[in-house]
């Protein structure tokens, strides 16, 4: 796109996208490793999702701010004004993202303090944890390339995340009917990192909506069938 | 363009030409809507000011003009030979950029125009100016001095007077040509909330260089460039998701 007559204007965009860009990628190794610690569960991988949480968070009030000053400073119009509003509400999802990474490795932590035993895992989680952890980076990547094709792909796989939640859901409500001597804890535990990452792969949706309400306007949110009523 | 909105000036395949066919309008046509706020913005030049003075025949005061198309002002074509131009014009008032109220007292100013239709009824006149001046958010600031000298009152308060005296005449349209671009920024707020108000009893069409402005206070916005009306919408859209890059570069501060 062509510059802005105020090189002061785009000097401020460039640095809200590169705030963006250094918050993303770190939710984004966040839920990387967040996948990894399913895969192959060790301490050290705990405390580096959990380290990664205090820089997110800083990250997203240091955006914030640019934000404010930017609406304060400039009045953005149009393409500029969705890039504010949805820079707003993008680094609220991905914030939440990087919460739900943080409950899973607390929950990871905690049977790792009790003796991990891979066999009580459901089985598939840790595909659902790779389907999610793609969606991630494939919405991310969409906002910030402003690529609708990718961002559509995203929304569309998250079919995908549904079936395999609902499957895995299936497995731990037979585990829990069986009533086994200490199955149910465990078994609620790990439904708890199931609905974490379900929640994942729906806030991953949204950043890839508001890439396409970035890009071309249109809300698709709830699949563009709510009308406002305005 | 204008929604369901009935029409109070119908532009159709509107050209118009500056002395020695210099051409100023191009093709504009639109559907200005009854009792909204419609706001022209473009870069200096564009025609935004020619177009909105063609509504109450002003360009015909410049010799050599040429105007080409139709224009539709409630039903009556203004262009039509039994066109009565003092009625059109009474019936479309005009505000401009700077404040020019006569060297009169408040209140002459304001009956000005009632005077000049032959009322002659002082009670009358009181009530027709002290409505003017309600309508014009300007009665509490001055109703204890109506005889003081107009060019006393601040600019301000002096482009509401002019707006009073645009409205004693019961116009339907109001024209308004940059009204708040000579004004402090408080005196602008009182302009626009005004603005806001009016059009519950007035179609308002504005000028205006303030892109903000126009975000505020316009229902529908027109964008001209080089005498072509680029885009015509709803405000909302325009300043948030415009159809045309050209509409989109000039609104956020993109265009050379």
């Amino acid at each position: 796109m062509t510059d802005h007559i105020l090189t002061e204007f785009d000097n401020d965009l460039k640095g809200l996208h590169e705030l963006l860009a250094s918050m993303s990628a770190h939710v984004e190794e966040q839920m990387r490793e967040t996948e990894q610690l399913l895969k192959d569960p060790h301490l050290e991988l705990v405390d580096s999702v959990l380290a990664k949480a205090t820089n997110v968070n800083r990250m997203e009030i240091r955006i914030d701010r640019t934000c404010a000053r930017i609406l304060a400073r400039h009045h953005p119009l149009a393409s500029d004004l969705r890039t504010i509003i949805t820079a707003q509400k993008v680094i609220a999802d991905i914030e939440r993202i990087g919460d739900e990474c943080e409950r899973i490795a607390k929950s990871v932590n905690d049977r790792l303090e009790e003796g991990f035993d891979a066999g009580q895992m459901p089985d598939n989680l840790v595909g659902l944890a790779g389907l999610v952890s793609q969606s991630v980076r494939g919405s991310i990547d969409s906002y910030l390339r402003v690529d609708t094709d990718g961002a559509r792909q995203v929304i569309s796989g998250d079919q995908a995340i549904d079936e395999c939640y609902a499957e895995i859901l299936g497995q731990i409500s037979e585990r829990l009917k069986k009533s086994e001597a200490g199955v149910e804890a465990v078994a609620m535990e790990w439904l708890w990192v199931v609905r974490s990452l379900e929640r994942i792969g729906d806030h991953s949706c949204n950043v890839a909506e508001y890439a396409i309400y970035l890009d071309e306007g249109k809300d698709v949110r709830h699949k563009g069938k709510l009308n406002p009523g305005d | 363009m204008s929604g369901d909105k009935e029409s109070a000036i119908s532009v159709r395949d509107v050209n118009f030409y500056y002395p020695g066919r210099q051409q100023a309008l191009k093709s504009i046509s639109m559907e200005i809507p009854t009792r909204q706020v419609t706001a022209f913005i473009g870069p200096s030049g564009c025609g935004k000011s020619t177009l909105l003075r063609c509504f109450n025949r002003m360009n015909d005061l410049i010799e050599g003009t040429e105007i080409e198309g139709e224009i539709i002002v409630h039903g009556t074509d203004i262009h039509h030979p039994e066109t009565d131009v003092s009625e059109l014009r009474r019936n479309v008032g005009m505000v401009f950029q700077k404040p020019n109220p006569f060297p009169k007292s408040i209140f002459e100013n304001v009956v000005y125009g009632l005077r000049l239709q032959g009322i002659k009824q002082k009670s009358e006149l009181q009530d027709r100016a002290e409505r003017a001046l309600k309508g014009a958010a300007l009665w509490d600031e001055v109703s204890d001095r109506l005889h003081q000298n107009a060019l006393g009152l601040s600019g301000g308060q002096q482009q509401r007077l002019v707006i009073a005296r645009a409205i004693a005449v019961a116009p339907q349209v109001l024209l308004l040509d940059e009204p708040a671009s000579a004004l402090d920024p408080i005196s602008t707020l009182r302009i626009e909330e005004l603005i806001n108000t009016l059009k519950q009893d007035y179609t308002v069409v504005i000028v205006t260089h303030n892109m903000q402005q126009a975000a505020r206070i316009s229902d529908f916005t027109s964008f001209l460039y080089l005498g072509e009306q680029i885009e015509f919408g709803q405000t909302q859209q325009i300043f948030t998701n415009p159809s045309e890059k050209q509409t989109e570069d000039y609104i956020t501060g993109r265009y050379g």
